[in-house]
């Protein structure tokens, strides 16, 4: 415990120059974000008119489309479900985070999904201004990175 | 240069009530609570991920591999132990920083799968000098330990009770800062305060796509609104930008407080984009008398009780 004014100059000079010196990050390119002490990159990202965004789609018997929520993958926070998400895609390992989803609806038993016989891990490119202007939520573009059939 | 320095020491030791910091302590304790005890069995998932997905951060880089689900779960619960004792301030010169160690390493770990959470950053700092500070000297078992064996009296004010707050208000004015910096430094610059919809659309759109109840389902109502999110946008530009510069003024950093915790509001239910530290309020009473609420409040309950007599 802190006991005399030099110690907590010290404490309190340290602390708060290593939490600034995160701001260096904004302008290297090998950047590190770390925690607790971050330079919240989030905030200077570059956005554009579309979005791209890995997400899961589940087909019934008579092949509607049905938006799987990544609570289906695994029930964590949101962030972290969608991070790992695009984690499985970047590694190529889609098939696998299909199979994930697909046994997670299997053994569901509140049986929301149980019209769902197949998921699939789809790539959707969305344009912003249609997706919210018109209520248009078809992707311009929608490439498939894995598939499973839901066995039961 | 005297004065000057002066000035500062007098400012950054200025004698404060023990409560003060004491009720900084119960606070952050309480939510620090609220917010383990509600996600153990989360945090015991994510504990369960592919190791594939593995990425240590902090402390966390030190461990050879990720740890058995159960091991963490152990210390989850070990560390929400000694949050009960950080809050009641029980041997607090161990269990403050016992806390603020284990709290870190937890939420490193949790960290550690691929998301690293920003809204747990300043909760952390916060603890972390709550924990190494005098913080139990009021309002604790230790403080009723010492007053009922005699060995001292309620402690009144002091430059103890004082810097830790000075320096929890500093580091949250400077995290506001950087986020301002990050905005004005990224490939839009000044015209990152005309982009809020977007950033806020994006966020709404996974959420949306991914199947998440969390989406907000105001903001498809007011995307049309462009106004909204300029006003918002430059609102919040300068509410972080200019955020070290409060510290200078009392009043201007009391504003400023009520400010930014109007601004967090207002982006939860707006865009349902939340930071629940933010939120509760806990950061922002460090600009703030919370003992004289405290105080009001038990005086007019005794006066209550004298008038019902």
């Amino acid at each position: 415990m802190i006991q005399t004014k030099k110690a907590a100059a010290f404490i309190s000079i340290m602390l708060i120059v290593i939490t600034l010196s995160p701001v260096v990050m904004n302008w290297v390119e090998d950047t590190v974000d770390e925690f607790p002490f971050s330079y919240y990159p989030m905030f200077s990202l570059q956005r554009s008119a579309v979005y791209i965004q890995d997400h899961l789609i589940g087909y019934d018997g008579n092949g509607g489309q049905h938006v799987i929520p990544c609570s289906y993958y695994k029930p964590v926070m949101f962030n972290t479900a969608r991070r790992q998400i695009n984690k499985y895609v970047y590694l190529g390992m889609a098939d696998t985070l299909a199979a994930v989803v697909a046994r997670n609806i299997a053994s569901d038993p509140s049986g929301e999904m149980d019209h769902i016989v197949r998921v699939e891990v789809v790539k959707g490119t969305f344009h912003i201004d249609n997706f919210f202007r018109h209520n248009d939520r078809t992707p311009l573009e929608a490439k498939v990175e894995g598939s499973a059939v839901v066995q039961r | 240069m005297k004065t000057i320095i002066n000035r500062i020491h007098h400012f950054w030791f200025e004698e404060v009530p023990a409560e003060r910091l004491a009720i900084l302590r119960i606070l952050s304790g309480l939510y620090a609570f609220w917010f383990l005890s509600r996600n153990v069995l989360y945090l015991h998932y994510i504990a369960q991920t592919d190791p594939v997905l593995f990425a240590p951060k902090a402390i966390i880089r030190l461990l050879p591999g990720p740890l058995h689900p159960d091991l963490f779960l152990g210390i989850v619960l070990f560390t929400l132990v000694l949050n009960v004792l950080f809050i009641i301030g029980w041997k607090y010169k161990i269990t403050g920083i016992g806390f603020a160690f284990f709290l870190w390493w937890v939420l490193s770990y949790r960290n550690s799968w691929s998301m690293l959470y920003h809204i747990h950053h300043l909760m952390i700092l916060f603890v972390g000098v709550v924990g190494i500070a005098r913080s139990a000297d009021a309002l604790s078992m230790d403080a009723i330990w010492r007053v009922r064996k005699g060995k001292e009296k309620l402690p009144g004010k002091h430059w103890q009770y004082g810097w830790p707050i000075k320096l929890i208000l500093s580091i949250t004015l400077i995290a506001y800062f950087l986020a301002g910096v990050a905005k004005l430094a990224g490939p839009l610059g000044w015209g990152w305060m005309f982009t809020l919809r977007e950033h806020v659309a994006i966020d709404t759109l996974r959420k949306v796509v991914l199947g998440s109840d969390k989406a907000s389902t105001f903001f498809p109502k007011i995307y049309t609104q462009s106004w909204f999110f300029i006003v918002g946008g430059v609102g919040s530009f300068f509410l972080e930008l200019l955020a070290p510069l409060v510290i200078l003024n009392k009043k201007a950093g009391k504003g400023w407080a009520v400010l930014t915790f109007a601004m967090h509001w207002t982006i939860f239910i707006l865009m349902g984009i939340r930071f629940p530290f933010q939120l509760s309020g806990i950061p922002f009473l460090t600009f703030f008398e919370p003992e004289r609420w405290l105080s009001n409040l038990t005086a007019k309950r005794g006066q209550k009780k004298f008038l019902d007599a």
